[in-house]
């Protein structure tokens, strides 16, 4: 049945939503309908049915002509309509190139818990400040790669600019991507749900291990390390929920869909900022004052403000369902 | 199957035809002229509400809409008097085509 009101949906996808073609489009589903039951009822398959009322359906041109519809002239740009090929690929493209910014986003916050736990482990030999040089080199080759990742990723969705306008699904394709959305789901709130525990945890690994074993350097380098390992795990976790969700939700143009694309782009423009300033930010007040010992509290801080804010955005996606 | 081309200007005919018995809606005519015809002629769904269309255009049916039945309205169609009188000038002039064609139709 789901099938045949697609079909219809289709067929009127370009047309006018007059009063008369509103009831026009209903006469025509309750006639598809009777048709559709009479056929179940004796006996024939689904399949069957749906077959035999869409042969009998007739040319939707013959409609057109009768009811003197202005329908757009293909000399005028009409709706595109978007295949099962090209929304598998759309499906795949989104997921891939929202786990490249995913990966950007965890390398840019495992950078400085590198940085932490390696200079603060050969601090002890070589002296803070050598150290920090040393281990700058990575911390920004880290930082450099995930900001390529941002916008090689952002280069490559700007070809699904075209879905933000107004498109139609080939018949029948609605209703699979339907049901892949609702596959997902499950998915989606466990890794939401995971994010969620792992940022609320992961303070309390920095807290226990400085307050419950030694209040030194290394347990704090540790303690540091683990915190943002776990906050960069969330934020991946939400990004990659957040991506497969919201291609399932474009390709269906559900909700208010331009707000949502804006959140997409939201988290990794966000962070192509945020990251390198804080690291300048880090490096500055490092080196000027010498307190190696305490500029680190920048990183945990800026981590759990970061989670926290791709949290919020995911949930506020999440609450549009 | 009979070529929709040949039958199109008695689409019209038959739908007047079936209204004569009292009113009804979509489904159950395509349905009818499907058993009528022993399911030589099946009227494309299209054909029909253009037919419709053009049919209530022209004053020759009404349309009201019906009791709700299993949670929906049907649309019934009425045949008006001037849907009574273009359906006999369709008749008569069905039975001068149908002289003048057989005229060059031949057993072969």
């Amino acid at each position: 049945m789901e099938t045949i009101k697609s079909y219809l949906d289709n067929m009127f996808a370009n047309m006018p939503k007059t009063p008369a073609l509103i009831k026009l489009k209903e006469d025509l589903l309750s006639s598809m309908e009777d048709k559709y039951n009479e056929m179940k009822y004796h006996g024939k398959s689904e399949n069957e049915a749906i077959g035999i009322v869409i042969s009998e359906f007739g040319n939707i041109d013959e409609l057109i002509r009768e009811m003197n519809i202005e329908v757009p002239s293909p000399m005028q740009p009409t709706v595109p309509v978007i295949t099962k090929e090209e929304a598998e690929r759309m499906i795949h493209d989104k997921k891939f190139f929202g786990n490249l910014i995913a990966l950007g986003v965890f390398l840019c916050i495992t950078a400085p818990a590198i940085f932490v736990l390696g200079t603060t482990l050969t601090g002890f030999q070589i002296g803070e400040d050598r150290a920090a040089t040393l281990f700058l080199f990575p911390l920004f080759l880290m930082i450099a790669i995930a900001v390529g990742l941002f916008i090689f990723s952002g280069i490559q969705l700007e070809q699904y600019k075209y879905l933000e306008k107004p498109f139609t699904l080939d018949y029948s394709l609605t209703e699979i991507i339907r049901k892949k959305k609702a596959a997902n789901l499950p998915y989606f709130t466990l890794k939401i749900v995971a994010g969620v525990v792992l940022c609320i945890l992961s303070p309390l690994t920095l807290i226990s291990l400085t307050v419950f074993i030694d209040d030194n350097d290394f347990y704090g380098a540790v303690g540091v390390f683990l915190l943002l390992v776990m906050v960069a795990t969330a934020v991946t976790l939400f990004i990659n929920a957040g991506t497969t969700m919201d291609c399932y939700k474009q390709l269906l143009q559900e909700g208010d869909y331009t707000p949502e694309r804006k959140e997409d782009k939201l988290v990794g423009a966000v962070a192509s900022i945020v990251w390198p300033l804080t690291t300048a930010g880090y490096l500055l007040w490092s080196f000027l004052t010498g307190d190696w010992h305490i500029t680190w509290i920048v990183w945990p801080i800026m981590g759990i403000l970061f989670g926290a804010f791709s949290a919020v955005v995911s949930i506020v996606r999440g609450d549009q369902n | 199957m009979i070529s929709s081309d040949v039958i199109r200007g008695y689409n019209d005919t038959m739908i007047l035809f079936l209204l004569l018995h009292g009113d009804s809606y979509g489904y159950e005519i395509s349905k009818n002229i499907k058993e009528m015809t022993s399911e030589k002629y099946i009227m494309k769904e299209t054909t029909l509400y253009s037919a419709f269309s053009r049919l209530e255009k022209n004053g020759y049916i009404s349309s009201y809409s019906g009791d709700e039945t299993n949670g929906k309205r049907r649309t019934y169609y009425k045949l008006t008097n001037e849907g009574l009188i273009y359906y006999k000038e369709k008749c008569q002039e069905w039975q001068i085509t149908k002289e003048v064609v057989d005229k060059f139709i031949k057993e072969m």
